[in-house]
């Protein structure tokens, strides 16, 4: 084919403007790190490059919700295990009262001390977090949820609900527990039933040794031991109103056994004194050492006063060591979220370092490759610009003299 | 010696000719569109002198350029085809620039990073900012994107506009050289004016980069130039205009138009090459869709985000209002049209939107809706209104045959997509009502937390009772009506919203739902929010809004990229033309610089013959004297 003048410029001028391209092409792929400058590059890569950008934003943020997470839950066990601690000073307390050598100021002094620990759980049970938040208040967080009425009664005004946090594509965790589980709904006596003496009687005969014998025949029905002369007693169903044993004889610490329980009855009961043992019910830890701490404080000036003061401090000692085996319990199940918050990060973790990889294999240049690239561009342009003087050098008329 | 005297002023002559057509050649090395002309030399009718045929010397028969006019031809197309892919590439380029610019993927990652911190401390009023600057950066996101496409909308309305009045001014310029050819090849008796050719072969060149063309010569010397499917633009020496025109449904689309007997067409559809035919192209198959696919973003994302944002209880104790405003759907009618329909998003078939535009058009007794992106019909009969793809379409007043409109559902949903709540209080982040268990129940049974299953009930924020019987087994809601027999973990619906209890009951055991007042830190309606993002929403029900987005910067990028590839092979192809036609026509140096010396030496050796002759002629004065 004929070559002419203007081909051979050309040609050659568009080798150095190609090359030149190829050299700023790599020189910029080097300078920014990245191989895609815009999706057109590689239009698949440029959308899953998005896609993992998103999934690992959303990593970044499940990470922070799990620390947030655990922060709080470490907060409420804490407050938990204060409570706990104080609890156990408590028991003490009482188990020290307990002792009768203790003479009735003595045992006020151990009240007052009571009292005092009875507001160190308030005081627990009403904490903030860093956010200013009510730990125990459920999600009504700006709001006090303990307060204490008139009649000094501790009542819960948060509510039962408990955030959520997300901490993985569909997956929440509860950041804690309402203060109506860990401080409210704690049931006394022995979890099932629970006993009591009275309030009209005269003798000295107290229950013990109440257990559950037979769980399926167990009613939540009231239930009524009523002495009908010395030794004899009736056993009647308050909630069904019927007489279920009649005319029984009374044998000191011999086991009553009914509604799948056995109770004990020991003591002198007089004609008329009463033994109410009725379906466990819900005491908050407060009611717990209020109470405890009243019937500690009490003058104990009679046979039935001293009785009823061992018959309620025995009942106290239940309902705190049912209080710790609930607080116990609340403690393992935060730990539980700890530990799943725990495997969610690392499996988080991990993803995230797999994500990583993925994107920086569809983003990041091979350095290496790239660098050998341009400097091979970079041979062939100078050569190429070489060529062209040499190419446009060559003319006849330059021989025209 | 006349002879010898005349042979040797012929050959000077021609010999000038030569020398100066060369150097014609020389002076035009760079002028574009030249091509090489050379001199046809013949030699003289010789003379009978008795002993034979004595020469007379030598004429010029002609001076002709070196054309191929089916070179050129092939050229005109390569370069057609060449402006197209380089000018559609350029284009989409630069909306996947917009697109891949990394603003907009961080602001909806943002919006979701800080929608979950408010979500970790609802009752916090820096977090409720945060996230509402972060819904106000991601609706400016959505403005500003569209508004780099109405920029982009507006360069190619300009670009046509620019483009006709480019063409107009080629057309005009071809009919006056028709003419000068014309008359030219009258005066020259036929002999080509070749420069006058090369100008009118330039032109024709520089015009089918602009739009693809026919020609066809005519036995004047004139050549009719044809655009589309046979539109004639020049005919002789005269030529007719193009116009840019609105489109005639919609005003914001430039169209090509031609005006024929009075009647102004647009005769877009018509041109297949060139940069027309590239812009074009661009808009119908990249800017719009893209622009589509954005709307219909901004629609989704804010019509199910306001839903969920309404099932939920703000920091006043109130339900929440719209999260988000968008723009609206667009119904273009012809203003020929007797009937109105009017065109509305459909909340529950969000998934099926497409990205397409939509033509409708009456025929008398049904509808014929055609989605634009891939000319897909369907006959809607009846009186509507029509659910297609997402939309639904109401007929208002009675339609007539031959009505039509153009409807864009999605072109202008981003545009006006704003934020709706400023009061950070307002942030409906809460659960609207709690579930809770009275602290004197006996049994063992326990309640879950409400879920919301419909907002807009009246008696959402109602307090609802739940009490059991004796026996257990049933249970009586606020102390009246049927009692109902009670399942563990059965849903109890009430009122729009969801409960299961579990567990054993005890007689008079009471469950409770109150309106959440004061559940500042509830986040339960903020979770459900947070669960959007990864929610497969649109492209029926298969992309997250993420996905959504990614995709469309997929798609522009596969497009720019395959642009790219042909455009580079439209290239090569056109380097290929552009050296064949050279190959024929234009100059090498090299041959100029070989031909002066030939013609040189040829006009050196005339001038020797004149003085040959010259001296012959002295020595016959010579020897006489």
């Amino acid at each position: 084919m004929r070559i002419t003048s203007n081909q051979i410029f050309f040609r050659s001028l568009n080798g150095v403007l190609n090359l030149q391209e190829e050299v700023q092409k790599y020189q910029q792929q080097v300078a920014t790190g990245k191989r895609i400058q815009q999706a057109a590059d590689d239009p698949v890569g440029a959308a899953q490059s998005l896609d993992l950008g998103n999934r690992l934003g959303a990593l970044k943020q499940f990470d922070r919700n799990a620390n947030l997470a655990s922060l709080r839950l470490s907060e409420q066990e804490s407050a938990i295990e204060g409570t706990q601690n104080t609890l156990q000073r408590v028991r003490e307390l009482i188990l020290q009262t307990k002792n009768r050598s203790l003479s009735v100021a003595d045992r006020r002094f151990v009240a007052a001390e009571v009292g005092e620990r009875l507001n160190e759980v308030f005081n627990l049970a009403n904490k903030r977090n860093s956010s200013n938040e009510y730990i125990f208040a459920g999600t009504a967080a700006d709001a006090i949820p303990f307060t204490t009425n008139a009649a000094g009664t501790v009542l819960y005004t948060g509510n039962q609900n408990v955030r959520e946090l997300e901490i993985a594509e569909g997956r929440t965790i509860g950041e804690g527990l309402s203060g109506a589980d860990v401080f409210m709904a704690i049931r006394n006596g022995n979890g099932t039933f629970v006993t009591n003496l009275g309030a009209a009687n005269t003798g000295t005969g107290r229950v013990i040794n109440g257990q559950v014998t037979d769980i399926t025949a167990f009613t939540t029905d009231s239930l009524r031991v009523v002495f009908t002369a010395a030794n004899t007693y009736d056993l009647i169903n308050d909630t069904t109103g019927a007489t279920v044993q009649s005319g029984q004889t009374y044998t000191d610490g011999a086991a009553l056994a009914f509604n799948g329980v056995t109770v004990a009855i020991t003591g002198v009961p007089a004609v008329g004194d009463e033994f109410l043992i009725g379906p466990s019910q819900n005491q908050s830890v407060f009611a717990t050492i209020a109470k405890a701490k009243q019937d500690m404080s009490v003058d104990l000036v009679s046979p039935e006063l001293s009785a009823k003061f061992s018959f309620n401090l025995d009942r106290a000692l239940g309902d705190i060591d049912l209080a710790m085996d609930s607080l116990n319990s609340i403690r393992a199940q935060i730990g539980a979220r700890q530990n799943a918050l725990e495997s969610q990060t690392t499996t988080n973790a991990d993803v995230s370092v797999q994500l990583e990889a993925v994107k920086s294999h569809l983003e990041d240049v091979d350095m290496v490759a790239a660098i050998s690239h341009l400097a091979r561009q970079s041979q062939a342009l100078e050569a190429a610009q070489q060529a062209f003087v040499r190419v446009q050098g060559l003319s006849l008329f330059n021989f025209l003299r | 010696m006349p002879g010898a005297f005349d042979i040797g002023v012929s050959a000077l002559l021609a010999s000038q000719r030569q020398l100066s057509t060369t150097s014609h050649n020389i002076a035009n090395i760079n002028t574009e569109g030249y091509s090489r002309q050379k001199v046809s030399l013949v030699q003289r009718p010789p003379e009978f002198v008795g002993a034979g045929f004595l020469g007379k010397g030598v004429d010029v028969s002609a001076i002709t350029r070196s054309a191929d006019q089916f070179l050129n031809a092939q050229l005109r197309n390569s370069a057609a085809g060449e402006a197209r892919a380089a000018l559609f590439g350029q284009m989409t380029a630069q909306v996947d620039a917009v697109l891949s610019d990394g603003t907009f993927g961080p602001a909806i990652e943002r919006y979701f990073s800080t929608l979950q911190d408010v979500n970790n401390d609802p009752s916090s009023a820096p977090a409720r900012e945060v996230f509402l600057s972060a819904a106000k950066t991601l609706t400016n996101r959505f403005q500003d994107l569209d508004a780099r496409f109405s920029v982009l909308n507006e360069s190619v309305n300009q670009g046509i506009a620019r483009r006709v009045t480019q063409i107009n001014s080629f057309t005009s310029a071809l009919a006056s050289l028709n003419r000068d050819i014309t008359q030219a090849l009258g005066v020259g008796q036929g002999q080509p004016p070749n420069d006058l050719l090369d100008q009118r072969d330039h032109l024709l060149q520089e015009m089918s980069r602009v739009v693809s063309l026919s020609t066809l010569e005519q036995p004047d010397g004139a050549v009719s130039v044809f655009i589309g499917n046979g539109q004639l633009l020049v005919n002789g020496s005269t030529s007719v205009p193009l116009v840019a025109i609105a489109n005639s449904l919609d005003s914001a689309r430039t169209e090509v138009g031609l005006t024929s007997g009075g009647v102004t067409t647009a005769i877009s559809d018509a041109i297949t090459n060139g940069e027309f035919a590239g812009l074009l192209a661009f808009r119908d198959e990249i800017l719009d869709p893209s622009r589509n696919a954005i709307g219909r973003l901004a629609a989704t994302l804010s019509l199910t985000m306001n839903a969920q944002h309404r099932a939920g209880l703000d920091l006043k104790g109130a339900l929440g209002g719209d999260l988000f405003a968008f723009g609206s759907t667009t119904v273009n009618g012809a203003p020929s049209n007797a009937g109105t329909v009017t065109l509305a998003l459909d909340p529950a078939a969000l998934g099926n939107l497409t990205d397409s535009d939509y033509r409708l058009v009456h025929n008398g007794t049904d509808f014929i809706l055609t989605r634009l992106t891939d000319g897909s019909q369907q006959t809607l009969s009846g009186a509507g209104p029509f659910a297609v793809d997402g939309l639904t379409i109401t007929v208002g007043s009675a339609p007539a045959a031959g009505d039509q409109y153009l409807l864009q559902p999605s072109r202008y949903l981003a545009r006006g997509m704003t934020t709706q709540i400023t009061d950070p209080l307002k942030l409906a982040l809460a659960n609207p009502v709690k579930s809770s268990a009275d602290l004197t129940n006996i049994g063992s049974a326990q309640i879950r937390a409400p879920q919301i299953l419909d907002a807009t009930a009246a008696g959402l924020l109602t307090p609802a009772q739940l009490v059991f019987a004796t026996p257990p087994t049933s249970f009586q809601i606020n102390g009246a009506g049927p009692l109902i027999p009670y399942t563990s973990g059965a849903n109890i619906d009430l009122n729009g919203w969801r409960i299961q209890i579990t567990g054993t009951p005890n007689a008079g055991d009471t469950f409770r739902i109150d309106p959440n007042t004061n559940g500042r830190g509830d986040n339960r309606n903020g979770l459900a929010l947070s669960n959007l993002r990864s929610t497969e929403i649109l492209v029926g029900g298969t992309a997250s809004y993420q996905d959504s987005y990614s995709q469309l910067v997929g798609r522009v990028g596969a497009r720019g990229q395959q642009a790219q590839i042909s455009r580079d092979a439209l290239r090569v192809q056109l380097q290929n033309a552009e050296a064949s036609r050279d190959a024929v026509s234009a100059v090498n140096l090299d041959e100029e610089a070989a031909n002066l010396i030939r013609f040189q030496q040829a006009f050196q050796a005339a001038a020797q013959i004149i003085q040959v002759t010259n001296e012959t002629f002295n020595a016959l004065i010579q020897a006489v004297r």
